[in-house]
């Protein structure tokens, strides 16, 4: 550890710190204690993302726990900026109103932090560290306002569930230990074919490793949680979770797949792509038929992981590329289409059914077109995001010969589009009941939303300078 | 040039929508004025024509990948611009009155119509893509916001099966690039580079069905079709003239543009094939047309069956016949243009378009009567008007590639004079069924169809106007199929 490490680790420190900082503001013996800690929040997330740039092109490896490279960098940026989002998004989202508090602030700059973590290790106890820094926080923020009708119920649901996906990750990080004596992902495949080696435990290791992630990504066939999370935590933290929180996952799990663990991943590769291929079938099946916008979502999610798990089973830097990027589409895509669901959400719940967003795009036009560029993205029109993302994905399997699967995704990505087309339809449709449906925009989610639109068009037409090699 | 060719709609259409929304007139104003605008830039466009591709625009977009920013020109892209130019403001002028709301009418139309016009102009094939899949959503919204009560059923089916093609032609795009890049050590999208990818004949008809599942799903080509009468139908007639004089020729251009020059062996092999397919298209359609009740879908079966004529030009790969296919591209957009808006001014009038409630209707209404006439007649390929050049290129030169099928394309033209004279007969003709009170045209409507009936009569009168910038597109096109059978038969032997 050197000092100049500590500036390396800026955001780490900036974000842990904050958070504590924050959960002492909240209890300052002064009026407006809760505006302070709400623009302290702001101002250290902002920070942790800004001082990703004077660190942009360096590369470094911190004690062989944490890399500072280009992805590590931008994904922490990319993190900071979806926790802003959250934090913009909750202040004046009707069903938490007045109960987002320090506390909130707080775990919601902790959960960051796990993702920093997570998105800049490719060693399996600093991402064990990561994902539970992530899913303790969650637990909380997802019953949040415990009042709610189905908050209990999904906040227990998260952590039973992440709570078996952390013992499948400690017992695979067991076995892999007990198999190569090292947790360092660079390490563990010249380690297992090592003389003092033990392939078979690594590769057992691995293979429960592969149900932890998979149950954090919801990757068919873990994926049963998503759209009851979805439907019942509060959209601001679904904006969080479904969002950057499984992005940072994303990216932990496709550094361990291309980096030197590659050979003990070979055999997996059949097993990612039959993974990859349920999730596009299946994900896209359940959406079909989908009345409840945020479930419809919650599905939605499902199949794009199974676009993500195409890349990654393809392996090598294409794949490695469009998975990465894929993650950065999705984020922006998803807040845009959440941030949508949280401005527009009455004070005593989401509007759930889809009928009831009837007319909403014609009133408010401007919501309307944020809705129809993050829904085209994610049905992968040109020239947003999500198409650049799906080419990608398109580059990586037919390079590596994966025409079943290239073929599959172009299926299943036509078949998407009938349930989002749906979504514009209503959203722009005439508007059945008077009087048509209104809501009130706050400046804060107001900046997410342009921000989001932005991005997902940007990232598009601008594809250039958001490819990772 | 081109650039502002493309994205004048576009842009202009975002701006209208965003400033003028909910002020109706000026809106409506401000769309005719922009199409025709855009009409001005493609008539600059002819002037400045030359042989091969005049005007080229280029600039890096996304170079570690190898896609650029590539816009060009030729004289098949030129009448095809032109065209949808012409369409465009026929579709304008047609929903004048009709249409309620042009704060967001007037914005989708005008995206769908930079949409096409950067189809027909980009040669970066992701370029290609992505106006490939702009060009469909506005459409959509088009279709499914505005039409009848099946409307949105109508659109989704057109959208899937469109979507569902256009994901394939990007598998076989991606396929094309890779299989380029691994050949040649530099990967690109670029059309010229592309064009000498060498490849088995094998890998040539497998890529070059990915990008005709596309295509065909635009023209309609015979099995893929099934959207169209339905969305022609629902759609509101202003759309449906956008569908079938404008879009449906994205389609057959895409065919000429990268089927066939892109896969010769491929497309080669496919071509007895696509020639079979085109002439069973004009027949199967036109005897559908033969039956149907309402004049709509009469008219919608008869663009399907003159685009299946324009597929078996496509495949008949002869200078005469793909030089008849894109002029019947013109000729059918006119044409079709102008039955549609003979449609609409009846609809305009109150008036259902179902047969048996028409009949007599010469009398009340000449001047619709005899323009109606006239389109008819050029759709059935009467000499000395539009069609007739088309259609007669087409088959001389399909009659050398294939006889049989070319006889049955001849007999599919025979079945269009039957099921057109049988629509204007049971709509103009016989007695009156009750008594009523018809306006004839109004000025916008004479205006409209008198100057579209013109166009009709300079494509069947003066075709070399037109002519010579296809020709010699088609020319090089048409050399192509002089090289393949060799490298086929290269390919058999080994």
């Amino acid at each position: 550890m050197w000092s100049t490490d500590l500036l390396l680790l800026a955001p780490y420190l900036i974000t842990g710190l904050g958070g504590l900082a924050v959960l002492l503001a909240g209890v300052l013996p002064i009026a407006g204690r809760g505006r302070l800690a709400y623009g302290l929040t702001l101002l250290f997330l902002l920070a942790a993302a800004l001082a990703c740039i004077p660190l942009r092109g360096q590369t470094h490896i911190i004690q062989g726990l944490i890399i500072i490279d280009v992805t590590s960098l931008s994904f922490i940026a990319l993190s900071a900026a979806g926790a802003l989002a959250t934090v913009l998004l909750a202040r004046h989202y009707g069903p938490t109103l007045g109960e987002v508090n320090e506390a909130f602030y707080g775990l919601v700059l902790f959960a960051t932090l796990g993702m920093f973590m997570l998105v800049s290790t490719e060693d399996l106890l600093t991402g064990f560290l990561g994902t539970e820094l992530i899913a303790v926080p969650l637990f909380a923020l997802i019953a949040w306002q415990p009042r709610r009708p189905g908050a209990i119920e999904s906040g227990l649901k998260f952590a039973v569930l992440s709570g078996l996906a952390a013992a499948f990750f400690l017992y695979g990080m067991a076995l892999i230990y007990a198999g190569a004596g090292t947790l360092d992902g660079q390490a563990i495949a010249a380690a297992a074919a090592g003389p003092h080696g033990f392939p078979l435990l690594v590769k057992i290791g691995t293979g429960l490793l592969l149900v932890a992630i998979g149950f954090e990504l919801a990757v068919v066939p873990f994926h049963m949680w998503t759209a009851d999370i979805y439907q019942g935590a509060p959209v601001p933290v679904t904006a969080l979770l479904g969002t950057v929180g499984k992005v940072a996952m994303l990216v932990f799990l496709s550094r361990l797949v291309v980096s030197q663990m590659s050979p003990v991943w070979a055999d997996f590769v059949p097993l990612l792509a039959a993974m990859a291929a349920a999730g596009m079938v299946v994900g896209n099946l359940l959406a079909l038929r989908q009345q409840n916008l945020k479930r419809l979502l919650g599905y939605s999610t499902i199949a794009h992981f199974g676009y993500v798990l195409v890349a990654l089973a393809s392996g090598g830097p294409s794949g490695y590329q469009a998975a990465l990027y894929y993650g950065l589409a999705y984020t922006a895509m998803n807040i845009a289409v959440l941030g949508v669901i949280a401005a527009v959400a009455g004070e005593t719940g989401d509007r759930e059914e889809l009928d009831s967003y009837r007319g909403l795009g014609r009133r408010h036009p401007w919501l309307g077109l944020v809705l129809a560029i993050g829904v085209l993205s994610l049905a992968g029109l040109p020239p947003t995001a999500g198409f650049f993302a799906k080419l990608l994905v398109f580059f990586a399997a037919l390079q590596s010969g994966g025409y079943g699967l290239a073929v599959l995704l172009a299926l299943t990505t036509a078949v998407s589009f009938v349930f989002y087309l749906r979504v514009l339809l209503v959203f722009f449709s005439a508007a059945e009941q008077e009087p048509a449906p209104t809501a009130r925009l706050s400046f804060g989610a107001g900046l997410v939303l342009a921000g989001a639109a932005a991005l997902t068009l940007g990232a598009g037409v601008y594809a250039q300078p958001f490819l990772f090699r | 040039m081109l650039s502002l060719l493309v994205f004048l709609p576009l842009i202009g259409g975002f701006v209208l929508w965003a400033v003028l929304r909910g002020r109706h007139d000026a809106a409506r104003w401000l769309t005719l004025g922009i199409a025709c605008v855009e009409l001005g830039l493609g008539l600059a466009l002819w002037s400045q024509w030359g042989p091969g591709f005049f005007i080229r625009e280029q600039a890096r977009w996304i170079p570690t990948i190898g896609i650029h920013y590539l816009l060009a020109i030729d004289g098949v892209s030129l009448v095809l611009c032109l065209l949808t130019a012409v369409v465009t403001l026929a579709a304008i002028l047609v929903g004048w009155r009709r249409i309620r709301d042009w704060g967001t009418f007037g914005p989708l139309l005008l995206a769908a119509e930079g949409g096409i016009m950067g189809v027909l102009t980009a040669l970066d094939l992701v370029l290609f893509y992505v106006f490939w899949e702009v060009m469909i959503v506005p459409i959509y919204f088009l279709i499914a916001l505005r039409g009848g009560p099946r409307a949105a059923p109508a659109a989704m089916k057109f959208f899937l099966l469109t979507v569902a093609g256009s994901l394939l032609m990007l598998v076989s795009l991606v396929g094309l690039y890779l299989v380029h890049g691994q050949h040649t050590g530099y990967f690109t999208f670029n059309y010229f580079q592309l064009l000498h990818t060498p490849m088995t004949g094998d890998l040539s008809l497998w890529l070059m069905l990915g990008f005709l599942a596309a295509f065909a799903v635009k023209v309609p080509m015979l099995p893929l079709h099934i959207w169209a009468p339905d969305a022609y139908c629902e759609a509101e007639p202003p759309v449906a003239i956008l569908l079938s004089g404008a879009m449906a020729n994205v389609g057959a251009y895409g065919i000429l543009r990268l089927c066939l020059p892109l896969f010769p062996e491929g497309a080669q092999a496919f071509a007895p094939l696509g020639m079979a397919l085109g002439a069973a298209g004009v027949v199967y359609a036109g005897l559908l047309a033969l039956v149907q009740d309402d004049m709509k879908r009469v008219i919608a079966y008869s663009s399907i069956s003159h685009m299946g004529l324009v597929v078996l030009g496509l495949f008949a790969w002869q200078l005469q016949s793909l030089t008849g296919a894109v002029y019947l591209l013109l000729a059918h957009g006119v044409a079709v243009g102008g039955l549609f808006a003979v449609v609409a001014c009846i609809t305009d009038r109150g008036r259902p378009t179902a047969l048996d409630a028409m009949g007599g209707w010469f009398r009340p209404m000449p001047r619709l009567g005899v323009l109606l006439l006239l389109f008819v007649l050029t759709s059935v390929g009467l000499p000395g008007l539009a069609n007739f050049v088309g259609e007669f290129l087409v088959l001389s030169g399909s009659v050398r590639s294939d006889l049989l099928w070319a006889a049955v394309g001849t007999a599919g033209i025979v079945v269009s004079v039957t099921y057109f004279l049988r629509m204007y007969e049971r709509s103009m003709l016989g007695p009156l069924k009750e008594d009523l009170a018809l306006p004839d045209l109004g000025a916008r409507e004479t205006l409209l169809l008198g100057a579209l009936v013109a166009l009709v009569l300079w494509l069947g009168l003066y075709p070399a106007s037109f002519l010579d910038p296809i020709k010699g597109v088609t020319a090089g096109i048409a050399d192509l199929v002089s090289v393949a059978p060799g490298a086929i038969a290269e390919h058999v032997v080994h």
